[in-house]
């Protein structure tokens, strides 16, 4: 490690446990010393919002704040503050200069990969039922990409499948041995008991976002009868650990109005969640059914309810899709993240199953270099309207064009779904969604971050 | 097989390369072959061979620590265990990164100390703070004392190892006595 990053980790190591000593009072005070730190214009609005936080002690971002201090295992709280801010950002953002004039692409901030396409539920529509337990990335496979990634920056890995903890002794060992990266997995938490509990206490970096539906009834539909206790099993072994997790919900047209209701953000909030990831029904795969798609009324009542809640409610949420406006659009194909499936197939994202790259045959350099991730990466941002981000979702001329000029293919090894076919069944909702995520972005969006 | 016999049967290969392999030549692939494991397991348990080593240190040690009141005697203990697998501690310590391992060895030692100190402080019993200051004085005067040692080689003369011994119970002793007559 060079000298620079070394005394980075002093500093910041110094600046933590003075911040221990009196979170409330010292945090303006180590958020000036970040910014000093950090002063890239990509992080400025980031710090704006903070500072409005902590100065305004009725906020719920000071309350989401300083609950940290109360609800999370002070040594994970140490160790999140060092892999997440420190090293996935800080340390991330300094290595993108280099990597750009060494490799002529900046790398993403975040890997997704899947450690295996088992499951141990069987829920309606997801293809991990379909694949079975047959494909694997091993221990060393997965090792194999952070330790590179690591190089060129990458601090924060995310594991999805499959359920990532059917092979939880691998995750651990990979969290254990990559001390100074951050981990999160989405999961159904069902796997989640006493002794995993503690692993996670023992390697401070795992954090779990537990997908849910909604409430029981709409959880065990989907996922299995019992899902829903299993998961408020899980939780109630994490909050009584002080470990933190969030959860991670995909709205489709029948749960919106129950994901998207204010007893719900409660009911999240109420269980100790620290934060929540929406997602929007995507028709991916022969056969997905296309009426699970919302409309353009609920898409937009989702992002007005998130932005309410943002306003109000002390959990930090994420709507992908929605939230496009904050991050300039896509953040797919490797830009700022990028997913390898249990094959090792490198895809530009979860939901876009094709692929040129491999990481058995390929490196990360080749894969982020490849046709199909470098023409991604050229072609974004597939809209000058943020609200309509996606080359499936919203765009989905832009898919065709992207894996047609590419050459790539279908990675859905159990019924190879033509690209063309894919993206006619988001034709209509996406020329649904054009005009009303226009006249939102034109009457005036919240100012990008 | 339980966590602990996992670990231990790692430690229990370890211990025989490093009869003959310096450490810093031997590598967790070479382990984990010797053992019949694979590197997964390895990492489940450790997060590197540093971390292996702190584990054997603690779970060497412990045991002598614990089953031993006067500190003195422990002293001498410690000595004998050293003595005992001195051609292992140098092919250690001579090819270790000692900065590597410094700041994690600090509370491996200070769990240990905190063992040592027991028979004083039921005598003179201190605030969580102080006894927090007598534990991380007793731990610094044993860390930089023994690694000293070890680095000039290991002396077996066990009379001038002993003196030391005695001084080190000495400073201890009077360090708790005055936190806890200045409380």
């Amino acid at each position: 490690m060079d000298i620079k990053m070394k005394t980075v980790d002093m500093g910041f190591s110094k600046a933590y446990d003075y911040l221990e000593r009196n979170p409330e009072e010292n945090l303006p005070k180590l958020l000036s010393m970040v910014e000093k730190l950090m002063p890239q214009k990509e992080f400025q609005n980031k710090y704006r919002l903070f500072r409005e936080a902590l100065e305004d002690k009725q906020s719920p971002w000071h309350k989401l704040i300083l609950s940290l201090w109360s609800d999370i295992d002070s040594d994970i709280r140490k160790t999140a503050f060092r892999n997440f801010i420190v090293n996935a950002f800080f340390k991330w953002s300094e290595k993108q200069k280099e990597n750009e004039a060494k490799l002529g692409f900046r790398a993403p901030w975040a890997i997704l990969m899947d450690p295996t396409s088992a499951c141990n539920l069987h829920c309606t529509g997801c293809w991990a039922a379909e694949y079975g337990n047959k494909l694997n990335l091993s221990f060393d496979d997965l090792d194999r990409i952070v330790e590179p990634g690591k190089e060129l920056g990458i601090y924060m890995y995310i594991f999805s499948g499959g359920e990532p903890l059917v092979r939880r002794e691998d995750i651990i060992a990979l969290c254990l041995k990559h001390s100074d990266a951050m981990f999160l997995a989405f999961t159904n938490g069902t796997l989640i008991d006493s002794d995993f509990a503690d692993d996670m206490l023992r390697v401070r970096n795992f954090v779990p976002a537990i997908s849910v539906e909604g409430f029981e009834s709409a959880t065990d539909a989907r996922r299995g009868e019992g899902t829903f206790r299993s998961v408020l099993k899980a939780v109630a072994i994490l909050r009584q650990k002080k470990l933190p997790f969030g959860f991670s919900c995909c709205y489709t047209s029948k749960n919106t109005e129950c994901i998207g209701s204010e007893e719900y953000f409660d009911w999240m909030i109420d269980l100790g969640a620290k934060f929540c990831w929406f997602f929007t029904y995507m028709p991916v795969g022969n056969g997905a059914p296309t009426d699970l798609m919302v409309s353009a009324e609920q898409r937009a009542n989702m992002y007005d309810v998130i932005r309410s809640f943002r306003k109000t409610k002390p959990i930090f949420t994420i709507d992908f899709w929605n939230d496009g406006e904050y991050v300039r659009g896509c953040i797919a194909g490797g830009r700022y993240y990028f997913h390898i499936n249990a094959n090792g197939d490198a895809e530009p994202c979860a939901f876009i199953h094709y692929s040129d790259s491999n990481i058995h045959e390929k490196s990360l350099v080749e894969i982020l270099s490849s046709p199909l991730f470098s023409t991604y990466r050229k072609n974004q941002p597939f809209n000058c309207n943020h609200l309509r981000p996606c080359p499936l979702l919203d765009n989905p001329d832009a898919l065709v064009e992207i894996v047609k000029g590419t050459s790539s293919s279908s990675t859905d090894l159990a019924s190879p779904e033509d690209v063309e076919e894919l993206s006619e069944k988001c034709v209509e909702k996406a020329e649904m969604w054009a005009p009303v995520a226009d006249e939102i972005w034109e009457k005036g969006h919240e100012v990008k971050i | 097989m339980s966590k602990l016999v996992t670990k231990r049967a790692i430690v229990s290969v370890f211990r025989t390369m490093i009869r003959t392999t310096p450490f810093n030549k031997i590598t967790i692939g070479d382990l984990t072959k010797n053992t019949g494991l694979n590197r997964q397991t390895f990492y489940y348990h450790f997060r590197d061979l540093y971390d292996m080593l702190l584990f054997m240190v603690e779970d060497d040690i412990l045991p002598i620590v614990a089953g031993e009141r006067d500190f003195s005697t422990c002293m001498m203990k410690i000595y004998d265990f050293c003595m005992e697998h001195k051609q292992m501690l140098l092919n250690i310590y001579n090819h270790i990164e000692l900065d590597e391992i410094n700041h994690r060895l600090k509370p491996i030692i200070e769990n240990l100390a905190a063992h040592m100190v027991d028979d004083v402080t039921s005598q003179y019993p201190l605030s969580q703070e102080d006894m927090g200051i007598a534990v991380s004085f007793t731990a610094l005067m044993i860390t930089e004392f023994i690694l000293r040692w070890i680095k000039r080689g290991m002396s077996d003369k066990r009379q001038e190892f002993s003196k030391f011994a005695d001084l080190l119970e000495c400073n201890m002793k009077s360090t708790i006595r005055f936190l806890y007559e200045e409380a």
